[in-house]
């Protein structure tokens, strides 16, 4: 693999690198670095304290699911709307979210570990990249494992609801994972926004009448759920429901919140780019 | 016969350069060359070394001026590849051996496995940490931890190596380890930026100081070459001699000599302007009247004292 | 330089007990939470609900006099000036306290683990009992802040904008509901609060946690309730608990549903007691060279 740093000079005046300068004969590699700066992000994340806590949080609502499933008569529009909006979508996805994308950044900037990453010769953009892939693929990959595992507890109920929640539950852990780790570049205590913009926004606004919901990533991920699971009878009912609740098509949900994850993506790229952290040492 | 010295070239150029922070100015029109050899960096704080270097390891971008560092933005990507940094702050990944850390930099300055085991391996013994570095970092020592930052620093064979606060919790076996480390790698043609409090370690270590005061370099060069700027600041000479009354009748006339005391009946203490002129005058004074002395010198000749000089040139008082 | 003017005193035997330390943590801790921007704005955000009911309140006083028929109409809702009105204020505020304390946990609590302060404070003349009282007031007193002191403003509201003093001598036990209930949301959470920040110390597993209790459970009692309908599992709400026990304070709790008042409050010694254990172990696991 060949040198492929290529970012340009300042002048082009002869290099004065000394002959034999290691830096510049050890041909490092680009690829390489980005490659393990990803397998870094997924190790220490994965292999941390939040993931066993991650673990007992998805365990104990596996336990829910198992004492649910024992009720009398279920079905799948009650195994939805009983367990998997309250429990997953409202709780669990959102808060595994925040777990690994507010600390995917947030979590280096905390330590003050961020500038070994910022010392190292990875243009700032893919380090944010980076991050954004991995800590993607963290969230994305704990929520489904934990969709599946609670489908398959939930008896024929949870199987049969699995594909109306899968699609819109990655496209939800992505767009929660984009805005927790943006907001873990934005502010200094990105775990606590986030946790507030949780709070206040998705669980209180996410319940109020009118549009203001849409500010909510659950909101769109309902909607999307609402329109695949309509031969289940999965939704609002009577007009009241209906009104307060205000759904959008499932399709239109889709592409606004494909919409949100890239804007999501850009702001904080740009963010991390320019900022520059005066708190890490 | 005419000696020419070639001036060597810079690694890292600041060029006018001014950092503020909101109303705050971190750095004010700063101008310097970081050249091969140990700069040290100087100022107490508040004097903008901490912007200094944050200027220079591209975590600050200025607000005016540019700074370079082999001809790339400091800021840029590509300049990173030629800095090595030792961060002041006790951070590392703590669930990490020494070992694996060190490894962990190598692999993200984008070098192969096997090249990356070879340097991590290297960089562990120059900071003489092989045998040690496979502990977690959570359970080492102060001194162990700051040489595993140093090796980390290392690992990619940069030419400019930054280092904040290096000998703080390093024990003095270590601490002379550490300064002959330095040596060493300016030896390569490289270049390494100290920035300490500890002025009389730095007298020993850098050949070259930067002081730093109220976000103005107040003055660069080697710790003669200050000296000799501040010519017109008084200094302080111990004379011994048995003879010192006498002596003394002598030096009272100079004009260079802005005062006499006596210490005891065989020592002097004088305070003196203009050095050069002073202790060539002296050394005809002793010749010519064949006066016996048993010991002269200068008593802040030591960065601490040119320090002190410094500060109080530039009228920040201390 | 004369010692005095380099501010030495000198030492004359006489300081005060350890146990003054605490007020000295206590207040440390507050300057430590309240100097922190993020946390006011949890702060207002936290009060939305207070001023809410504020307004509503002042609303209802002014239109009773203008129309009485209307006054009667907003007895319906639970802004009213009852005891349930009352407990289910504070039970709204106490689910924002939760957030907010996830994060004084982690600044209070969690940063004396993960920074060493614990030894900081042990090196002192206090003991780990001053420390851990210290802490636990600092918690208690920030829930205090957005659960009681809120309700009693709008008792005292609700009091002054009748046309007599009537409403004090008819409803005490609003007032001692007020601070019983406020007691019990300090004493349960500031013990809790306490034993996972010192266990799981760091932001993000800390607040995983401390959410992890107050939405699972209460999910995990009402499915498991529901399989037989036996209403003990209810005792795993551990915020359930609470609140029917501060529905006692007030004197507004069906006796007729289990789980009792008595019930819930063995739940909660029970816990504060494990709680408490947990700390002192934690605390006690400091060493401090004498």
């Amino acid at each position: 693999m060949t040198d492929n740093f290529t970012a340009r000079p300042a002048s082009t005046a002869a290099r004065t690198t000394p002959p034999g300068s290691l830096a510049r004969g050890a041909a490092p590699s680009q690829q390489s670095a980005c490659w393990h700066l990803f397998l870094l992000t997924l190790k220490r994340q994965f292999f941390s304290r939040q993931t066993l806590v991650a673990l007992s949080l998805s365990a104990l609502s596996c336990v829910i699911i198992m004492a649910w499933s024992r009720h009398p008569d279920p079905d799948a529009r009650k195994f939805a709307e009983q367990i998997v909006v309250p429990l997953y979508v409202v709780f669990l996805m959102p808060i595994l979210a925040i777990c690994y994308g507010s600390s995917v950044i947030g979590g280096e900037r905390e330590d003050g570990t961020l500038i070994y990453l910022l010392m190292s010769p990875i243009p700032r953009p893919w380090v944010y990249t980076i991050k954004f892939l991995a800590g993607n693929v963290l969230v994305a990959g704990w929520s489904l494992s934990a969709l599946l595992l609670m489908c398959l507890l939930g008896g024929a109920s949870g199987r049969d609801v699995l594909p109306v929640f899968f699609s819109a539950c990655l496209l939800g852990s992505i767009g929660y994972s984009g805005l927790f780790l943006g907001l873990g570049v934005l502010f200094r205590h990105g775990t606590i926004i986030s946790l507030a913009y949780w709070f206040f926004l998705e669980v209180l606004f996410g319940n109020m009448p009118g549009i203001i919901k849409r500010v909510s990533v659950a909101y769109y991920v309902r909607c999307m759920v609402y329109d695949a699971g309509s031969a289940f009878d999965i939704g609002p009912r009577g007009r009241v429901a209906r009104e307060t609740f205000l759904a959008i098509s499932g399709q239109a949900a889709a592409q606004i919140l494909s919409l949100g994850i890239a804007v999501l993506f850009l702001v904080g790229l740009v963010s991390f780019w320019r900022r520059e952290f005066r708190d890490l040492n | 016969m005419t000696t020419t010295t070639v001036k060597p070239s810079p690694i890292a150029r600041f060029q006018h350069v001014t950092k503020w922070y909101g109303a705050v100015i971190g750095v004010n029109e700063v101008s310097v060359d970081l050249v091969p050899g140990i700069t040290g960096l100087l100022g107490p704080n508040g004097a903008g070394k901490t912007t200094f270097i944050k200027l220079l390891t591209g975590q600050l971008k200025p607000s005016l001026g540019t700074v370079l560092v082999r001809d790339y933005p400091a800021h840029s990507a590509a300049a990173k590849r030629f800095i090595g940094f030792c961060p002041d702050t006790d951070v590392l990944y703590e669930e990490m051996s020494g070992r694996n850390f060190v490894l962990t930099m190598a692999l993200l300055h984008g070098l192969d496995r096997h090249t990356a085991r070879e340097r991590t391996e290297a960089a562990l013994a120059e900071v003489d940490m092989l045998d040690r570095a496979d502990r977690t970092l959570r359970g080492c020592s102060k001194g162990m931890r700051q040489r595993i930052k140093l090796a980390q620093s290392l690992v990619h064979h940069p030419d400019l190596l930054i280092v904040d606060e290096p000998l703080n919790g390093v024990d003095p076996v270590g601490r002379r380890e550490l300064m002959d480390f330095f040596h060493r790698f300016c030896e390569r043609g490289k270049a390494v930026l100290v920035s300490s409090h500890i002025l009389e370690e730095m007298d020993k270590l850098a050949e070259q100081v930067i002081f730093m005061g109220n976000g103005r370099v107040l003055a660069q060069g080697t710790l003669a070459e200050i000296r000799e700027m501040l010519a017109e600041q008084p200094q302080r000479v111990r004379i011994r001699s048995p003879q010192a009354r006498e002596l003394a009748t002598h030096l009272i006339a100079w004009a260079h000599v802005q005062g006499v005391e006596f210490a005891h009946d065989d020592e002097l203490h004088l305070k003196i302007l203009q050095p050069e002129a002073f202790f060539r005058q002296f050394s005809e004074l002793i010749v010519t009247h064949w006066f016996e002395l048993t010991s002269v010198e200068t008593t802040d000749v030591s960065a601490e004292a040119i320090f002190d000089y410094v500060i109080r040139a530039a009228g920040l008082g201390i | 330089m004369a010692i005095k003017t380099a501010g030495y005193q000198k030492w004359d035997e006489a300081r005060r007990a350890p146990a003054w330390g605490v007020w000295a943590i206590v207040r440390t801790g507050l300057t430590i939470v309240l100097r922190r921007r993020v946390f006011w704005i949890l702060i207002g955000l936290g009060l939305l609900n207070f001023l809410f009911n504020f307004a509503f309140i002042y609303l209802k006083a002014t239109l009773t006099i203008q129309n009485g028929m209307i006054g009667n109409f907003l007895d319906n809702y639970q802004v009213t000036g009852t005891g349930s009105a009352f407990a289910e204020f504070m039970f709204a505020q106490a689910s924002i306290t939760a957030l907010l304390l996830a994060f004084s946990g982690s600044v209070l609590i969690g940063g004396d683990y993960r920074q060493g302060g614990v030894v900081y404070y042990l090196s002192r003349r206090i003991d780990r009992r001053h420390y851990v009282m210290g802490k636990l007031l600092t918690v208690g007193a920030i829930v205090s802040f957005i659960t009681t002191l809120p309700a009693l403003a709008l008792y005292l509201e609700y009091g002054v904008l009748t046309s007599s003093f009537d409403y004090f001598l008819d409803h005490p036990r609003i007032l001692t509901g007020i601070l019983g209930y406020g007691l019990v949301l300090a004493v349960v959470q500031s013990l809790l609060l306490f034993a996972i920040a010192a266990w799981v110390p760091r932001t993000v597993p800390l607040v995983m946690s401390w959410l992890g209790v107050f939405v699972l459970f209460p999910l995990l009692a009402e499915a498991l309730r529901a399989i037989q309908d036996n209403r003990t599992w209810l005792l795993l709400n551990l915020w359930g608990d609470m609140q029917r026990l501060g529905s006692w304070c007030f004197g507004t709790l069906n006796e007729n549903k289990a789980p009792g008042a008595l019930t819930c409050a063995s739940i909660l010694t029970v816990l504060c007691g494990l709680c408490l254990f947990l700390i002192l172990s934690r605390v006690r696991a400091v060493e401090v060279v004498q």
